[in-house]
């Protein structure tokens, strides 16, 4: 899968939140956005996931423009901040409803994302008894257990312990080794330096730097 | 396919587990307690259809030498609209706040989100008309008042005794009281559940809710075609009322709002940005 | 507690909701406007203007938006002010107290103080949504309505109505007084969905809350009680809410019942309020 960012500008409010990005993503990768808060890391993350439309430019997938050929990409793991679930359901349920969907994940599948983020898939507990690492790792989880070929991750280490932030790194390498595109924002540049293959440094809306593995 | 199931979750999670639905049939005894009073002083006993036309009696036309004792807006009546909207009022915002990015995303399409909320809308109004027809049957099983379509001249009397009802009141076949007191009402309060799913869209819930509560007070006041909370109001029809709106067209309106504000919802969503921090208010 | 309560009256003023709901309610008291706007023309058409009997009965006194003379604005306007009321700030209790914010306050201050401060900060806002919009509706009537004195037995209101004596003697005094019971009843209504808020899980919910219980209580009143209707007191006053400040309803609302009703609404509101707030432990 290829994802293409061309001449992409976002303003809201007479505010330029995106200026004039380009970039090409490759499956089979993991690319890094960083920079500080209120850069627009995020916002960029969502323009490629579809949730929101560039004021100016296209971002394809595969050739197909979004918001024009296609309304979101057709395969897509998506983390984004506070992720939210149904209260009164276990991880378990919700994984399950969501799986309905596109019937891609089975019961085996869902209990491995499970494990493969620390949650204990057998936990009765309701989402809404979660602590906010535990609602975290269940965001992760649903970004991942349809295996899907782009990985949205917005901040996935947030909240964690230690062991969790060892786990969701070990996540992503498997991702990248399975051949998806893993795209992931932090602010925190050790962890980006060692996950990622390309990191893009975005400040004030724009890309300044981009370095990757070879330099 | 993915419609469907999207669907089969918006049914379960925006009907099965709404709980404010417990109001409907509460709220309808308490109105059919008060047609049987309402009858019992007329000395009639009435039917399941005459019933059911309390429920939605509304007032009638208002004019000059109405008013001139006061106006009050007809509780009763206003009541059995706000609740529907009331019950379809925030799900699909909820829903984007909660697990709803994570079903758009998969959905493929956003018109198919949108598209699966407005079925999900009118299967809502669907279950709302359901109980009250329900709920009135086992008032009547329970006072064994006669589970017909049948509208005894005297019954009708006493239910429309300050409107102009005509003679052909005592004598509305079946279909006509399916048509008049089932299908017009259901088909404009389905209109207005989607016109404030529309402006909630627009707006915010909250100010689609009190947009819809006004249309419902103005329809309540004036008798007007375009004002679609009339087609609700029984006493204004045409089948048996002198000068009552032609419910023909009222269907046919009703049915025109509930397609624009469909297309119009899908139009708007297609283009808007989802932001995630979504507020009510 | 004063700067706490200046806090909270600079996030009431700044809130968009308030201003929303202003705009809002003016865009409906508007409609009487337009309607009062025909009514003179149909006047004039059909009648000589000067020293004409029934003039009176264009006096803005009768056709304002809390006159006697009913009109869809009006009918609108009374049946959406709970919403109105609540709109603009009662909501703020509930999402500060999930967004943590509440927190931030109580660490720098007392709980008192700021329940204090936020119940007056709801209080004012319900009644100045809901006034400006009153006030913004007698001034754009008095473009077309002649500032005239009326009669009772050309408007209709007599004996047992709301200030009915000052409505013919000193209707600026009336409508002044209508004003600030409009303003408290209004920020009591604000306050009943703060209260609310402290009980329900969801924003909507308590900003529909005081709408709710209005029309239920209407409901109930007329659906419940039929048999009593004859009862002395019930019969005698008015006991719908969504009535209650009508300069014509159908049963008696002289001005201490009203303002009695809305005393007792506000006392059992704030005690709540204020029970429940002190038990809740938002840490």
């Amino acid at each position: 899968m290829e994802i293409t960012l061309e001449n992409v500008s976002k303003t809201i409010k007479r505010s330029t939140i995106i200026d004039n990005v380009n970039l090409h993503l490759y499956s089979g990768n993991v690319y890094g956005f960083k920079g500080y808060n209120g850069s627009g890391k995020t916002m960029l993350m969502r323009m490629i996931a579809g949730l929101l439309h560039p004021t100016r430019g296209d971002v394809k997938i595969d050739g197909k423009t979004l918001g024009r050929d296609i309304d979101f990409p057709p395969s897509i793991g998506l983390f984004l901040e506070n992720p939210a679930f149904l209260a009164n359901y276990t991880s378990v349920e919700n994984l399950k409803l969501i799986a309905s969907l596109q019937g891609k994940a089975d019961r085996e599948k869902i209990r491995n994302a499970l494990c493969r983020v620390g949650l204990d898939p057998d936990d009765d507990r309701k989402y809404r008894k979660y602590s906010l690492g535990m609602k975290q790792r269940l965001g992760i989880a649903c970004a991942i257990f349809e295996e899907p070929e782009v990985l949205l991750l917005d901040e996935p280490t947030n909240a964690l312990d230690q062991e969790g932030v060892k786990l969701v790194c070990d996540v992503i390498r498997s991702e990248r080794d399975r051949g998806a595109m893993v795209i992931m924002a932090s602010h925190e540049h050790e962890r980006l330096e060692s996950l990622a293959d390309t990191i893009y440094t975005i400040e004030h809306g724009r890309i300044v730097s981009c370095s990757d593995e070879e330099n | 396919m993915r419609c469907f199931k999207l669907i089969k979750y918006d049914l379960k999670q925006g009907i099965l587990k709404n709980r404010l639905y417990l109001l409907v049939p509460l709220s309808t005894v308490i109105i059919c307690n008060q047609c049987r009073l309402h009858l019992a002083a007329w000395d009639q006993s009435g039917t399941w259809a005459i019933y059911l036309a309390y429920c939605f009696r509304g007032l009638q036309r208002i004019s000059r030498q109405t008013l001139s004792g006061g106006f009050q807006i007809p509780v009763f009546w206003v009541l059995m609209l706000v609740l529907p909207l009331t019950v379809t009022l925030d799900y699909p915002f909820r829903d984007i706040k909660t697990i709803g990015p994570q079903m758009l995303v998969r959905s493929g399409r956003r018109v198919t989100w949108w598209l699966s909320k407005c079925f999900w809308n009118l299967c809502s109004t669907i279950v709302y008309f359901a109980l009250v027809l329900f709920s009135v049957a086992v008032f009547c099983f329970c006072l064994k008042v006669p589970i017909s379509m049948e509208t005894p001249m005297g019954s009708m009397m006493a239910l429309f005794s300050e409107a102009d009802i005509t003679e052909a009141a005592g004598e509305i076949t079946a279909g006509q009281v399916l048509f008049v007191f089932i299908i017009i009402p259901f088909s404009a309060v389905a209109a207005l559940n989607m016109e404030e799913m529309l402006f909630s869209l627009i707006f915010r819930p909250i100010y689609g809710f009190l947009f819809s509560v006004a249309l419902v007070t103005a329809a309540s006041y004036v008798t007007s075609p375009f004002l679609i909370g009339n087609y609700a109001n029984v006493t204004r029809c045409d089948a048996f009322i002198d000068n009552g709106l032609n419910s023909q067209s009222g269907l046919l309106i009703c049915i025109g709002v509930l397609f624009v504000s469909i297309a119009a919802g899908a139009l708007i969503f297609r283009s808007r940005d989802i932001l995630l921090d979504y507020k009510e208010l | 507690m004063k700067r706490i309560l200046l806090c909270e009256l600079r996030k009431m003023i700044q809130a968009r909701t308030l201003l929303w709901a202003i705009v809002i309610g003016m865009a409906i008291s508007l409609i009487n406007v337009i309607e009062n706007y025909f009514l003179t023309q149909w006047f004039y058409d059909i009648q000589e203007v000067i020293n004409t009997p029934g003039y009176q009965t264009l006096s803005i006194y009768h056709n304002w938006i809390n006159g006697a003379q009913m009109t869809v604005g009006e009918t609108i306007f009374f049946t959406v002010l709970p919403l109105l009321a609540a709109i603009p700030f009662s909501w703020s209790l509930w999402n500060e107290k999930h967004s943590g914010y509440a927190n931030q306050i109580l660490i720098r201050g007392e709980k008192k103080t700021y329940l204090l401060a936020k119940f007056i900060a709801v209080f004012l806002s319900g009644g100045i949504a809901v006034v400006t919009a009153m006030i913004f509706n007698f001034m754009a009537n008095a473009w077309i309505l002649p500032l005239c004195n009326t009669t009772p037995a050309l408007t209709g209101s007599g004996d047992g109505l709301f200030l009915s004596r000052l409505l013919f003697t000193c209707p600026k005094i009336y409508v002044l007084l209508c004003l600030m019971t409009s303003f408290f009843w209004a920020g009591t209504l604000a306050c009943l969905g703060l209260v609310a808020s402290l009980f329900m899980r969801s924003t909507v919910i308590s900003v529909l809350f005081p709408f709710g219980l209005f029309l239920g209580s209407s409901f109930l009143i007329d659906g419940l009680v039929p048999s009593y209707a004859d009862a002395e007191f019930l019969g005698r006053f008015e006991t719908s809410p969504m009535q209650l400040l009508h300069a014509m309803t159908l049963n008696s609302n002289p001005a201490w019942y009203v303002w009695t009703v809305q005393l007792t609404l506000l006392t059992i509101v704030f005690v709540v309020y204020y029970l429940r707030g002190m038990r809740d432990e938002m840490l």
